[in-house]
Protein backbone atom coordinates (compact mmCIF):
# COMPACT_ATOMS: atom_id res chain seq x y z
CA UNK A 1 0.00 0.00 0.00
CA UNK A 2 2.80 2.35 0.75
CA UNK A 3 4.35 2.21 -2.70
CA UNK A 4 1.33 3.19 -4.71
CA UNK A 5 2.84 4.76 -7.87
CA UNK A 6 0.31 7.48 -8.65
CA UNK A 7 -2.39 9.35 -6.77
CA UNK A 8 -5.76 7.80 -7.44
CA UNK A 9 -7.38 10.64 -9.37
CA UNK A 10 -4.41 11.09 -11.68
CA UNK A 11 -4.33 7.41 -12.63
CA UNK A 12 -8.04 7.55 -13.41
CA UNK A 13 -7.65 10.47 -15.79
CA UNK A 14 -4.72 8.77 -17.50
CA UNK A 15 -6.74 5.61 -18.02
CA UNK A 16 -9.76 7.49 -19.35
CA UNK A 17 -7.46 9.35 -21.71
CA UNK A 18 -6.16 5.99 -22.83
CA UNK A 19 -9.63 4.60 -23.49
CA UNK A 20 -10.54 7.73 -25.45
CA UNK A 21 -7.43 7.19 -27.56
CA UNK A 22 -8.27 3.53 -28.14
CA UNK A 23 -11.83 4.42 -29.08
CA UNK A 24 -10.56 6.95 -31.60
CA UNK A 25 -8.10 4.39 -32.97
CA UNK A 26 -10.91 1.89 -33.54
CA UNK A 27 -13.05 4.56 -35.22
CA UNK A 28 -10.32 5.49 -37.70
CA UNK A 29 -9.40 1.85 -38.35
CA UNK A 30 -13.06 1.10 -38.98
CA UNK A 31 -13.38 3.97 -41.50
CA UNK A 32 -10.56 2.57 -43.61
CA UNK A 33 -11.94 -0.96 -43.21
CA UNK A 34 -15.24 0.29 -44.62
CA UNK A 35 -13.51 2.06 -47.51
CA UNK A 36 -11.51 -1.09 -48.25
CA UNK A 37 -14.44 -3.49 -48.46
CA UNK A 38 -17.26 -1.17 -49.62
CA UNK A 39 -16.57 -1.62 -53.36
CA UNK A 40 -16.80 -5.40 -52.98
CA UNK A 41 -19.94 -5.26 -50.87
CA UNK A 42 -21.53 -2.98 -53.44
CA UNK A 43 -20.42 -5.24 -56.30
CA UNK A 44 -21.93 -8.22 -54.50
CA UNK A 45 -25.22 -6.37 -54.04
CA UNK A 46 -25.20 -5.41 -57.74
CA UNK A 47 -24.62 -9.03 -58.71
CA UNK A 48 -27.80 -10.18 -56.94
CA UNK A 49 -29.98 -7.35 -58.30
CA UNK A 50 -32.00 -7.38 -61.47
CA UNK A 51 -30.30 -5.17 -64.12
CA UNK A 52 -33.03 -2.54 -63.78
CA UNK A 53 -32.36 -2.25 -60.01
CA UNK A 54 -28.60 -2.33 -60.51
CA UNK A 55 -28.44 1.16 -61.98
CA UNK A 56 -31.43 2.73 -60.24
CA UNK A 57 -30.83 6.22 -58.82
CA UNK A 58 -31.32 6.65 -55.90
CA UNK A 59 -30.05 3.14 -55.12
CA UNK A 60 -32.65 0.49 -54.34
CA UNK A 61 -32.14 -1.23 -50.98
CA UNK A 62 -35.39 -3.10 -50.88
CA UNK A 63 -34.96 -5.58 -53.69
CA UNK A 64 -35.59 -9.28 -54.09
CA UNK A 65 -32.21 -10.99 -54.48
CA UNK A 66 -31.81 -13.08 -57.59
CA UNK A 67 -29.09 -15.38 -58.89
CA UNK A 68 -30.10 -14.61 -62.49
CA UNK A 69 -26.80 -12.85 -63.25
CA UNK A 70 -24.75 -15.82 -62.03
CA UNK A 71 -26.87 -18.20 -64.06
CA UNK A 72 -26.47 -16.07 -67.15
CA UNK A 73 -22.71 -15.69 -66.58
CA UNK A 74 -21.90 -19.35 -65.99
CA UNK A 75 -24.43 -21.00 -68.30
CA UNK A 76 -25.24 -18.66 -71.19
CA UNK A 77 -21.92 -16.82 -71.38
CA UNK A 78 -19.90 -19.99 -70.70
CA UNK A 79 -17.70 -18.38 -68.06
CA UNK A 80 -16.48 -21.84 -66.95
CA UNK A 81 -14.22 -21.94 -70.03
CA UNK A 82 -12.30 -18.95 -68.67
CA UNK A 83 -12.16 -20.55 -65.23
CA UNK A 84 -10.59 -23.66 -66.79
CA UNK A 85 -8.06 -21.48 -68.63
CA UNK A 86 -7.24 -19.57 -65.44
CA UNK A 87 -6.79 -22.86 -63.57
CA UNK A 88 -4.50 -24.38 -66.22
CA UNK A 89 -2.39 -21.23 -66.43
CA UNK A 90 -2.14 -20.72 -62.65
CA UNK A 91 -1.33 -24.32 -61.78
CA UNK A 92 1.18 -24.62 -64.63
CA UNK A 93 2.93 -21.42 -63.59
CA UNK A 94 3.12 -22.32 -59.89
CA UNK A 95 4.41 -25.84 -60.58
CA UNK A 96 7.22 -24.75 -62.88
CA UNK A 97 8.28 -21.59 -61.10
CA UNK A 98 8.31 -23.11 -57.62
CA UNK A 99 10.21 -26.26 -58.60
CA UNK A 100 12.99 -24.46 -60.44
CA UNK A 101 12.82 -21.59 -57.93
CA UNK A 102 13.37 -23.89 -54.94
CA UNK A 103 16.49 -25.41 -56.48
CA UNK A 104 17.93 -22.00 -57.32
CA UNK A 105 16.83 -20.32 -54.09
CA UNK A 106 18.45 -23.05 -52.02
CA UNK A 107 21.74 -22.97 -53.90
CA UNK A 108 21.85 -19.16 -53.82
CA UNK A 109 21.38 -19.18 -50.05
CA UNK A 110 24.34 -21.54 -49.62
CA UNK A 111 26.85 -20.59 -52.33
CA UNK A 112 29.33 -17.77 -51.63
CA UNK A 113 30.87 -17.48 -55.11
CA UNK A 114 30.78 -14.38 -57.28
CA UNK A 115 28.45 -15.91 -59.89
CA UNK A 116 25.77 -16.33 -57.20
CA UNK A 117 26.02 -12.62 -56.52
CA UNK A 118 25.55 -11.71 -60.17
CA UNK A 119 22.60 -14.05 -60.63
CA UNK A 120 20.86 -12.46 -57.64
CA UNK A 121 21.63 -8.94 -58.77
CA UNK A 122 20.50 -9.59 -62.35
CA UNK A 123 17.29 -11.15 -61.04
CA UNK A 124 16.70 -8.06 -58.92
CA UNK A 125 17.10 -5.75 -61.91
CA UNK A 126 14.66 -7.90 -63.92
CA UNK A 127 12.22 -7.81 -61.04
CA UNK A 128 12.27 -4.01 -61.28
CA UNK A 129 11.49 -3.86 -65.00
CA UNK A 130 7.94 -3.59 -66.34
CA UNK A 131 6.39 -6.62 -68.06
CA UNK A 132 6.34 -4.70 -71.31
CA UNK A 133 10.17 -4.97 -71.43
CA UNK A 134 9.83 -8.67 -72.27
CA UNK A 135 6.40 -8.88 -73.81
CA UNK A 136 6.92 -7.51 -77.34
CA UNK A 137 9.31 -10.30 -78.41
CA UNK A 138 6.92 -12.87 -76.92
CA UNK A 139 4.21 -11.49 -79.17
CA UNK A 140 6.54 -11.37 -82.18
CA UNK A 141 7.78 -14.95 -81.73
CA UNK A 142 4.26 -16.20 -81.02
CA UNK A 143 3.19 -14.87 -84.40
CA UNK A 144 6.13 -16.53 -86.16
CA UNK A 145 5.76 -19.90 -84.45
CA UNK A 146 1.94 -19.85 -84.41
CA UNK A 147 1.88 -20.36 -80.64
CA UNK A 148 -0.25 -17.26 -80.03
CA UNK A 149 -3.33 -18.00 -77.88
CA UNK A 150 -1.92 -21.18 -76.28
CA UNK A 151 -1.75 -21.92 -72.55
CA UNK A 152 1.91 -22.91 -72.78
CA UNK A 153 2.95 -19.50 -74.11
CA UNK A 154 1.16 -17.65 -71.31
CA UNK A 155 2.63 -20.04 -68.71
CA UNK A 156 6.17 -19.51 -70.03
CA UNK A 157 5.76 -15.73 -69.92
CA UNK A 158 4.38 -15.86 -66.38
CA UNK A 159 7.12 -18.22 -65.16
CA UNK A 160 9.69 -15.75 -66.49
CA UNK A 161 8.03 -12.73 -64.84
CA UNK A 162 7.69 -14.75 -61.62
CA UNK A 163 11.16 -16.19 -61.39
CA UNK A 164 13.19 -13.25 -59.98
CA UNK A 165 10.66 -12.61 -57.20
CA UNK A 166 10.37 -16.34 -56.43
CA UNK A 167 14.08 -17.01 -56.10
CA UNK A 168 14.57 -13.93 -53.92
CA UNK A 169 11.77 -14.91 -51.58
CA UNK A 170 12.77 -18.59 -51.39
CA UNK A 171 16.42 -17.70 -50.90
CA UNK A 172 15.52 -15.57 -47.89
CA UNK A 173 13.54 -18.47 -46.38
CA UNK A 174 16.29 -21.03 -47.07
CA UNK A 175 18.83 -18.70 -45.47
CA UNK A 176 16.93 -19.05 -42.16
CA UNK A 177 17.63 -22.81 -42.07
CA UNK A 178 21.02 -23.55 -40.49
CA UNK A 179 23.56 -25.17 -42.81
CA UNK A 180 24.55 -27.64 -40.09
CA UNK A 181 21.37 -29.60 -40.87
CA UNK A 182 22.30 -30.69 -44.36
CA UNK A 183 25.97 -30.91 -43.40
CA UNK A 184 25.22 -33.59 -40.83
CA UNK A 185 23.04 -35.39 -43.38
CA UNK A 186 25.91 -35.30 -45.83
CA UNK A 187 28.30 -36.67 -43.22
CA UNK A 188 25.80 -39.51 -42.81
CA UNK A 189 26.24 -40.30 -46.52
CA UNK A 190 23.64 -38.20 -48.36
CA UNK A 191 24.77 -36.39 -51.46
CA UNK A 192 23.89 -32.70 -51.80
CA UNK A 193 20.62 -33.29 -53.64
CA UNK A 194 19.47 -35.98 -51.19
CA UNK A 195 20.26 -33.69 -48.27
CA UNK A 196 18.25 -30.94 -49.95
CA UNK A 197 15.32 -33.19 -50.84
CA UNK A 198 14.99 -35.26 -47.65
CA UNK A 199 16.19 -32.82 -44.99
CA UNK A 200 15.74 -29.22 -46.14
CA UNK A 201 12.56 -29.32 -48.26
CA UNK A 202 10.38 -30.81 -45.48
CA UNK A 203 11.53 -28.07 -43.07
CA UNK A 204 10.91 -25.49 -45.77
CA UNK A 205 7.26 -26.52 -46.31
CA UNK A 206 5.76 -23.30 -44.83
CA UNK A 207 8.13 -21.18 -46.91
CA UNK A 208 7.27 -23.13 -50.05
CA UNK A 209 3.56 -22.66 -49.32
CA UNK A 210 4.14 -18.91 -48.94
CA UNK A 211 6.06 -18.63 -52.20
CA UNK A 212 3.43 -20.76 -53.97
CA UNK A 213 0.62 -18.46 -52.82
CA UNK A 214 2.42 -15.42 -54.21
CA UNK A 215 3.17 -17.23 -57.44
CA UNK A 216 -0.45 -18.31 -57.67
CA UNK A 217 -1.79 -14.80 -57.03
CA UNK A 218 0.53 -13.35 -59.64
CA UNK A 219 -0.58 -15.84 -62.28
CA UNK A 220 -4.26 -15.74 -61.34
CA UNK A 221 -4.43 -11.93 -61.23
CA UNK A 222 -2.37 -11.22 -64.33
CA UNK A 223 -4.04 -9.12 -67.00
CA UNK A 224 -1.52 -7.60 -69.42
CA UNK A 225 0.32 -10.79 -70.42
CA UNK A 226 -2.78 -12.85 -71.36
CA UNK A 227 -4.36 -9.74 -72.91
CA UNK A 228 -1.47 -9.60 -75.38
CA UNK A 229 -0.79 -13.31 -75.79
CA UNK A 230 -4.31 -14.79 -76.01
CA UNK A 231 -7.29 -14.24 -78.28
CA UNK A 232 -10.13 -16.70 -77.64
CA UNK A 233 -8.85 -20.18 -76.74
CA UNK A 234 -6.57 -19.54 -73.76
CA UNK A 235 -8.24 -16.42 -72.33
CA UNK A 236 -8.27 -16.41 -68.49
CA UNK A 237 -10.99 -14.79 -66.34
CA UNK A 238 -9.54 -11.27 -65.80
CA UNK A 239 -9.22 -10.69 -69.55
CA UNK A 240 -12.67 -12.14 -70.21
CA UNK A 241 -14.41 -9.97 -67.64
CA UNK A 242 -12.68 -6.80 -68.85
CA UNK A 243 -14.33 -7.38 -72.22
CA UNK A 244 -17.85 -7.66 -70.82
CA UNK A 245 -18.28 -3.91 -71.00
CA UNK A 246 -18.06 -2.07 -67.70
CA UNK A 247 -19.51 1.08 -69.27
CA UNK A 248 -22.71 -0.49 -70.54
CA UNK A 249 -25.04 -0.48 -67.56
CA UNK A 250 -27.14 -3.33 -68.93
CA UNK A 251 -24.19 -5.63 -68.24
CA UNK A 252 -23.48 -4.38 -64.71
CA UNK A 253 -25.15 -7.33 -63.00
CA UNK A 254 -23.36 -9.94 -65.11
CA UNK A 255 -19.98 -8.22 -64.84
CA UNK A 256 -20.51 -7.89 -61.09
CA UNK A 257 -21.32 -11.60 -60.85
CA UNK A 258 -18.07 -12.28 -62.72
CA UNK A 259 -16.10 -9.97 -60.43
CA UNK A 260 -17.46 -11.71 -57.33
CA UNK A 261 -16.77 -15.14 -58.82
CA UNK A 262 -13.14 -14.24 -59.54
CA UNK A 263 -12.65 -12.80 -56.03
CA UNK A 264 -13.96 -15.81 -54.12
CA UNK A 265 -10.75 -17.91 -54.18
CA UNK A 266 -8.80 -14.81 -53.11
CA UNK A 267 -11.11 -14.17 -50.18
CA UNK A 268 -10.58 -17.80 -49.13
CA UNK A 269 -6.81 -17.32 -49.30
CA UNK A 270 -7.04 -14.20 -47.11
CA UNK A 271 -9.22 -15.95 -44.56
CA UNK A 272 -7.40 -19.25 -44.29
CA UNK A 273 -3.80 -18.59 -45.35
CA UNK A 274 -3.37 -15.11 -43.87
CA UNK A 275 -0.22 -15.84 -41.89
CA UNK A 276 1.56 -17.14 -45.01
CA UNK A 277 0.51 -14.02 -46.89
CA UNK A 278 1.86 -11.68 -44.24
CA UNK A 279 5.07 -13.66 -43.92
CA UNK A 280 5.62 -13.40 -47.67
CA UNK A 281 4.69 -9.74 -47.87
CA UNK A 282 7.25 -8.76 -45.28
CA UNK A 283 9.93 -11.28 -46.25
CA UNK A 284 11.78 -8.95 -48.56
CA UNK A 285 12.01 -5.80 -46.53
CA UNK A 286 12.54 -6.57 -42.89
CA UNK A 287 15.88 -8.11 -43.65
CA UNK A 288 16.78 -5.24 -45.94
CA UNK B 1 28.78 -25.18 -51.25
CA UNK B 2 31.17 -25.89 -54.12
CA UNK B 3 30.67 -24.55 -57.69
CA UNK B 4 30.30 -28.15 -58.87
CA UNK B 5 27.23 -28.49 -56.63
CA UNK B 6 25.95 -24.95 -57.21
CA UNK B 7 25.49 -24.97 -60.97
CA UNK B 8 23.14 -27.99 -61.35
CA UNK B 9 20.82 -26.36 -58.81
CA UNK B 10 20.65 -22.91 -60.40
CA UNK B 11 20.84 -24.02 -64.03
CA UNK B 12 17.10 -24.52 -64.71
CA UNK B 13 16.29 -21.11 -63.27
CA UNK B 14 19.18 -19.41 -65.07
CA UNK B 15 18.21 -21.02 -68.38
CA UNK B 16 14.59 -19.86 -67.95
CA UNK B 17 15.61 -16.31 -67.07
CA UNK B 18 18.14 -16.13 -69.93
CA UNK B 19 15.77 -17.52 -72.54
CA UNK B 20 12.62 -15.71 -71.39
CA UNK B 21 13.98 -12.44 -70.01
CA UNK B 22 17.52 -11.65 -71.16
CA UNK B 23 16.87 -12.74 -74.74
CA UNK B 24 13.52 -10.87 -75.05
CA UNK B 25 15.09 -7.73 -73.61
CA UNK B 26 17.96 -7.87 -76.12
CA UNK B 27 15.44 -8.61 -78.87
CA UNK B 28 13.42 -5.55 -77.84
CA UNK B 29 16.52 -3.39 -78.26
CA UNK B 30 17.07 -4.98 -81.70
CA UNK B 31 13.43 -4.37 -82.69
CA UNK B 32 13.63 -0.73 -81.61
CA UNK B 33 16.02 -0.08 -84.51
CA UNK B 34 13.75 -1.78 -87.04
CA UNK B 35 10.40 -1.28 -88.66
CA UNK B 36 8.26 -4.33 -88.46
CA UNK B 37 4.83 -5.12 -89.82
CA UNK B 38 3.28 -8.57 -89.34
CA UNK B 39 4.36 -11.08 -91.97
CA UNK B 40 7.37 -9.14 -93.29
CA UNK B 41 11.00 -9.31 -92.17
CA UNK B 42 12.14 -6.39 -89.95
CA UNK B 43 13.72 -3.49 -91.86
CA UNK B 44 16.61 -1.53 -90.30
CA UNK B 45 15.74 2.15 -89.78
CA UNK B 46 18.46 3.41 -87.42
CA UNK B 47 17.29 5.89 -84.76
CA UNK B 48 14.04 6.73 -86.54
CA UNK B 49 11.75 5.02 -84.01
CA UNK B 50 13.41 6.91 -81.17
CA UNK B 51 13.09 10.18 -83.06
CA UNK B 52 9.38 9.54 -83.68
CA UNK B 53 8.78 8.62 -80.04
CA UNK B 54 10.62 11.62 -78.66
CA UNK B 55 8.71 13.89 -81.03
CA UNK B 56 5.35 12.43 -80.02
CA UNK B 57 3.36 14.58 -77.63
CA UNK B 58 1.54 11.47 -76.38
CA UNK B 59 4.83 10.02 -75.11
CA UNK B 60 5.62 13.08 -72.98
CA UNK B 61 2.02 13.30 -71.85
CA UNK B 62 2.02 9.66 -70.71
CA UNK B 63 5.35 10.11 -68.93
CA UNK B 64 3.95 13.22 -67.26
CA UNK B 65 0.89 11.40 -65.96
CA UNK B 66 2.96 8.42 -64.77
CA UNK B 67 5.21 10.75 -62.76
CA UNK B 68 2.22 12.70 -61.42
CA UNK B 69 0.61 9.43 -60.34
CA UNK B 70 3.80 8.41 -58.53
CA UNK B 71 4.22 11.71 -56.75
CA UNK B 72 0.70 11.55 -55.34
CA UNK B 73 0.27 7.85 -54.67
CA UNK B 74 3.58 7.06 -52.96
CA UNK B 75 3.52 9.78 -50.25
CA UNK B 76 -0.19 9.22 -49.56
CA UNK B 77 0.27 5.45 -49.43
CA UNK B 78 3.11 5.75 -46.92
CA UNK B 79 1.39 8.40 -44.80
CA UNK B 80 -1.96 6.58 -44.54
CA UNK B 81 -0.36 3.14 -44.19
CA UNK B 82 1.94 4.41 -41.44
CA UNK B 83 -0.92 6.07 -39.55
CA UNK B 84 -3.13 3.00 -39.72
CA UNK B 85 -0.27 0.69 -38.71
CA UNK B 86 0.46 2.84 -35.62
CA UNK B 87 -3.18 2.60 -34.55
CA UNK B 88 -3.39 -1.12 -35.37
CA UNK B 89 -0.36 -1.65 -33.17
CA UNK B 90 -2.16 -0.06 -30.19
CA UNK B 91 -5.30 -2.17 -30.21
CA UNK B 92 -5.87 -5.78 -29.17
CA UNK B 93 -9.25 -7.01 -30.37
CA UNK B 94 -10.60 -7.56 -33.92
CA UNK B 95 -7.11 -7.35 -35.42
CA UNK B 96 -7.47 -10.39 -37.65
CA UNK B 97 -10.78 -9.20 -39.04
CA UNK B 98 -9.44 -5.70 -39.73
CA UNK B 99 -6.33 -7.07 -41.44
CA UNK B 100 -8.46 -9.37 -43.61
CA UNK B 101 -10.42 -6.37 -44.86
CA UNK B 102 -7.29 -4.28 -45.38
CA UNK B 103 -5.60 -6.99 -47.45
CA UNK B 104 -8.51 -7.33 -49.86
CA UNK B 105 -7.84 -4.30 -52.14
CA UNK B 106 -4.18 -5.22 -52.35
CA UNK B 107 -4.37 -8.86 -53.35
CA UNK B 108 -7.66 -9.02 -55.22
CA UNK B 109 -7.33 -9.27 -59.02
CA UNK B 110 -6.55 -5.68 -60.11
CA UNK B 111 -9.09 -5.89 -62.93
CA UNK B 112 -11.78 -6.83 -60.42
CA UNK B 113 -10.78 -4.13 -57.93
CA UNK B 114 -10.77 -1.58 -60.71
CA UNK B 115 -14.22 -2.63 -61.90
CA UNK B 116 -15.62 -2.58 -58.36
CA UNK B 117 -14.27 0.90 -57.55
CA UNK B 118 -14.96 2.12 -61.07
CA UNK B 119 -18.67 1.31 -60.86
CA UNK B 120 -19.05 3.39 -57.68
CA UNK B 121 -17.79 6.46 -59.55
CA UNK B 122 -19.82 6.00 -62.76
CA UNK B 123 -22.50 8.60 -63.50
CA UNK B 124 -25.06 6.25 -61.95
CA UNK B 125 -22.65 4.88 -59.35
CA UNK B 126 -23.17 4.89 -55.59
CA UNK B 127 -20.32 7.26 -54.65
CA UNK B 128 -21.28 9.70 -57.40
CA UNK B 129 -24.80 9.62 -55.99
CA UNK B 130 -23.57 10.14 -52.39
CA UNK B 131 -21.41 13.07 -53.47
CA UNK B 132 -24.27 14.64 -55.39
CA UNK B 133 -26.40 14.43 -52.21
CA UNK B 134 -23.64 16.47 -50.53
CA UNK B 135 -23.85 18.97 -53.38
CA UNK B 136 -20.65 17.81 -55.10
CA UNK B 137 -21.29 16.98 -58.74
CA UNK B 138 -18.31 15.42 -60.50
CA UNK B 139 -18.27 13.62 -63.83
CA UNK B 140 -15.38 11.33 -63.04
CA UNK B 141 -15.01 9.86 -66.52
CA UNK B 142 -15.46 12.89 -68.76
CA UNK B 143 -13.52 15.56 -66.87
CA UNK B 144 -9.75 15.13 -67.48
CA UNK B 145 -8.70 16.32 -63.99
CA UNK B 146 -11.33 14.18 -62.27
CA UNK B 147 -10.33 11.14 -64.34
CA UNK B 148 -6.70 11.59 -63.29
CA UNK B 149 -7.82 11.97 -59.68
CA UNK B 150 -9.87 8.80 -59.98
CA UNK B 151 -6.88 6.76 -61.17
CA UNK B 152 -4.78 8.23 -58.34
CA UNK B 153 -7.51 7.49 -55.75
CA UNK B 154 -7.61 3.90 -56.94
CA UNK B 155 -3.81 3.76 -56.68
CA UNK B 156 -3.88 4.94 -53.06
CA UNK B 157 -6.74 2.61 -52.15
CA UNK B 158 -4.99 -0.44 -53.59
CA UNK B 159 -1.46 0.23 -52.31
CA UNK B 160 -2.09 1.45 -48.74
CA UNK B 161 -2.37 -2.19 -47.52
CA UNK B 162 1.20 -2.92 -48.63
CA UNK B 163 2.64 0.06 -46.70
CA UNK B 164 0.36 -0.77 -43.77
CA UNK B 165 1.48 -4.39 -43.51
CA UNK B 166 5.17 -3.54 -43.93
CA UNK B 167 5.09 -0.88 -41.23
CA UNK B 168 2.93 -3.02 -38.94
CA UNK B 169 5.32 -5.98 -39.23
CA UNK B 170 8.26 -3.69 -38.47
CA UNK B 171 6.45 -2.23 -35.43
CA UNK B 172 5.78 -5.73 -34.13
CA UNK B 173 9.45 -6.57 -34.48
CA UNK B 174 10.61 -3.30 -32.92
CA UNK B 175 12.56 -3.71 -29.66
CA UNK B 176 10.65 -2.23 -26.71
CA UNK B 177 13.62 -0.71 -24.83
CA UNK B 178 13.86 2.61 -26.74
CA UNK B 179 10.12 3.20 -26.30
CA UNK B 180 10.29 2.38 -22.58
CA UNK B 181 13.26 4.69 -22.16
CA UNK B 182 11.32 7.48 -23.88
CA UNK B 183 8.34 6.87 -21.56
CA UNK B 184 10.60 7.10 -18.52
CA UNK B 185 11.93 10.38 -19.90
CA UNK B 186 8.33 11.64 -20.01
CA UNK B 187 7.89 11.73 -23.78
CA UNK B 188 4.28 12.03 -25.01
CA UNK B 189 2.89 9.56 -27.53
CA UNK B 190 3.47 11.95 -30.42
CA UNK B 191 7.02 12.65 -29.32
CA UNK B 192 7.75 8.92 -29.10
CA UNK B 193 6.41 8.45 -32.62
CA UNK B 194 8.37 11.39 -33.98
CA UNK B 195 11.74 10.72 -32.32
CA UNK B 196 11.82 6.95 -31.80
CA UNK B 197 9.46 5.18 -34.20
CA UNK B 198 9.93 7.23 -37.38
CA UNK B 199 13.74 6.99 -37.42
CA UNK B 200 13.46 3.25 -36.76
CA UNK B 201 11.08 2.85 -39.72
CA UNK B 202 13.11 4.87 -42.22
CA UNK B 203 14.43 1.80 -44.13
CA UNK B 204 10.87 0.48 -44.42
CA UNK B 205 9.64 3.79 -45.87
CA UNK B 206 12.50 3.71 -48.35
CA UNK B 207 11.68 0.17 -49.41
CA UNK B 208 7.95 0.87 -49.78
CA UNK B 209 8.71 3.99 -51.84
CA UNK B 210 11.00 2.04 -54.16
CA UNK B 211 8.45 -0.74 -54.69
CA UNK B 212 5.94 2.07 -55.24
CA UNK B 213 8.07 3.50 -58.06
CA UNK B 214 8.34 0.05 -59.68
CA UNK B 215 4.60 -0.56 -59.48
CA UNK B 216 3.61 2.95 -60.55
CA UNK B 217 5.72 2.65 -63.65
CA UNK B 218 3.94 -0.63 -64.48
CA UNK B 219 0.51 0.95 -64.16
CA UNK B 220 -1.62 -0.54 -66.92
CA UNK B 221 -4.58 -2.63 -65.68
CA UNK B 222 -6.37 0.21 -63.90
CA UNK B 223 -6.11 2.55 -66.87
CA UNK B 224 -7.06 -0.11 -69.41
CA UNK B 225 -10.18 -1.12 -67.48
CA UNK B 226 -11.29 2.18 -65.95
CA UNK B 227 -10.67 4.99 -68.41
CA UNK B 228 -8.94 3.44 -71.46
CA UNK B 229 -6.51 6.35 -71.24
CA UNK B 230 -9.30 8.90 -71.63
CA UNK B 231 -10.86 11.34 -71.75
CA UNK B 232 -8.66 12.16 -74.73
CA UNK B 233 -5.24 11.00 -73.55
CA UNK B 234 -5.56 12.46 -70.04
CA UNK B 235 -4.92 9.21 -68.15
CA UNK B 236 -2.50 7.50 -70.53
CA UNK B 237 0.47 6.00 -68.68
CA UNK B 238 3.75 5.03 -70.33
CA UNK B 239 2.69 1.37 -70.34
CA UNK B 240 -0.74 2.12 -71.73
CA UNK B 241 0.82 4.25 -74.47
CA UNK B 242 3.32 1.47 -75.27
CA UNK B 243 0.45 -1.00 -75.47
CA UNK B 244 -1.51 1.24 -77.85
CA UNK B 245 1.42 1.79 -80.20
CA UNK B 246 2.56 -1.86 -80.14
CA UNK B 247 -0.66 -3.85 -80.18
CA UNK B 248 -3.40 -1.51 -81.38
CA UNK B 249 -1.42 0.27 -84.07
CA UNK B 250 0.86 -2.81 -84.41
CA UNK B 251 4.03 -0.73 -84.65
CA UNK B 252 6.31 -3.12 -82.77
CA UNK B 253 9.46 -1.17 -83.65
CA UNK B 254 8.08 2.11 -82.31
CA UNK B 255 6.70 0.26 -79.27
CA UNK B 256 10.13 -1.24 -78.60
CA UNK B 257 11.74 2.18 -78.64
CA UNK B 258 9.30 3.36 -75.96
CA UNK B 259 10.08 0.22 -73.92
CA UNK B 260 13.83 0.87 -74.12
CA UNK B 261 13.38 4.49 -73.05
CA UNK B 262 11.06 3.32 -70.27
CA UNK B 263 13.62 0.80 -69.01
CA UNK B 264 16.28 3.52 -68.88
CA UNK B 265 13.96 5.85 -66.97
CA UNK B 266 12.93 3.22 -64.40
CA UNK B 267 16.53 2.12 -63.83
CA UNK B 268 17.45 5.75 -63.22
CA UNK B 269 14.58 6.25 -60.77
CA UNK B 270 15.46 3.04 -58.93
CA UNK B 271 19.22 3.55 -58.88
CA UNK B 272 19.26 4.20 -55.08
CA UNK B 273 17.58 0.84 -54.49
CA UNK B 274 19.77 -0.99 -57.00
CA UNK B 275 22.87 0.46 -55.37
CA UNK B 276 21.71 -0.49 -51.88
CA UNK B 277 20.80 -4.02 -52.99
CA UNK B 278 24.18 -4.37 -54.68
CA UNK B 279 25.90 -3.51 -51.42
CA UNK B 280 23.54 -5.65 -49.32
CA UNK B 281 24.16 -8.85 -51.28
CA UNK B 282 27.86 -8.08 -51.34
CA UNK B 283 27.82 -7.54 -47.57
CA UNK B 284 25.58 -10.50 -46.80
CA UNK B 285 27.77 -13.02 -48.56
Amino acid sequence: MAVRPLPKNQSLSASSQRSLFIGLAYAILLVWFTLAIAPFVWTFLTSIKRPVDAFAIPPVWNFTPTLMAYQQLWLQEGFYRYLINSAIISIGTVTISISIGCLAGYALSRYRGVSGFWILFAAFVFRALPRMAFLLPFFYIAQLTRTHDTHLLVILALVAINQPFTIWMLRSFFAEIPESLEESAMIDGCNRFQAFWYVIVPIMAPGIVTASIFSLLLAYNEFLIPLVLTATQATPMPVAISQFGAEDIRYWSISAAGAISISLPIVLIILFLQRYLIRGLTAGAVKG
Amino acid sequence: MKPREFWPFVLPSVVVMSALMVFPLVFTIYLSFHNYTLGEPPRFVGWMNYARTLADERFWNSLGFTLTYMSFVIPLQILIGFGLALLLNEIVRFKRLLISGYLLPFIVTPVVGTLAVGWLFRDRGFYTYLLSQLGVNVQWYSDPIAAKALIILYGVWSTVPFALMMVYAALQAMPSEPIEAAIVDGATWLQRVRYVVVPYLRPIFFFVAMIGIMDSFRLFDTVAVMTKGGPGAATETVMYYTYGISFTELLLGRGSSIVVLGVLIILLLLSPLLYRTYKDILGGR
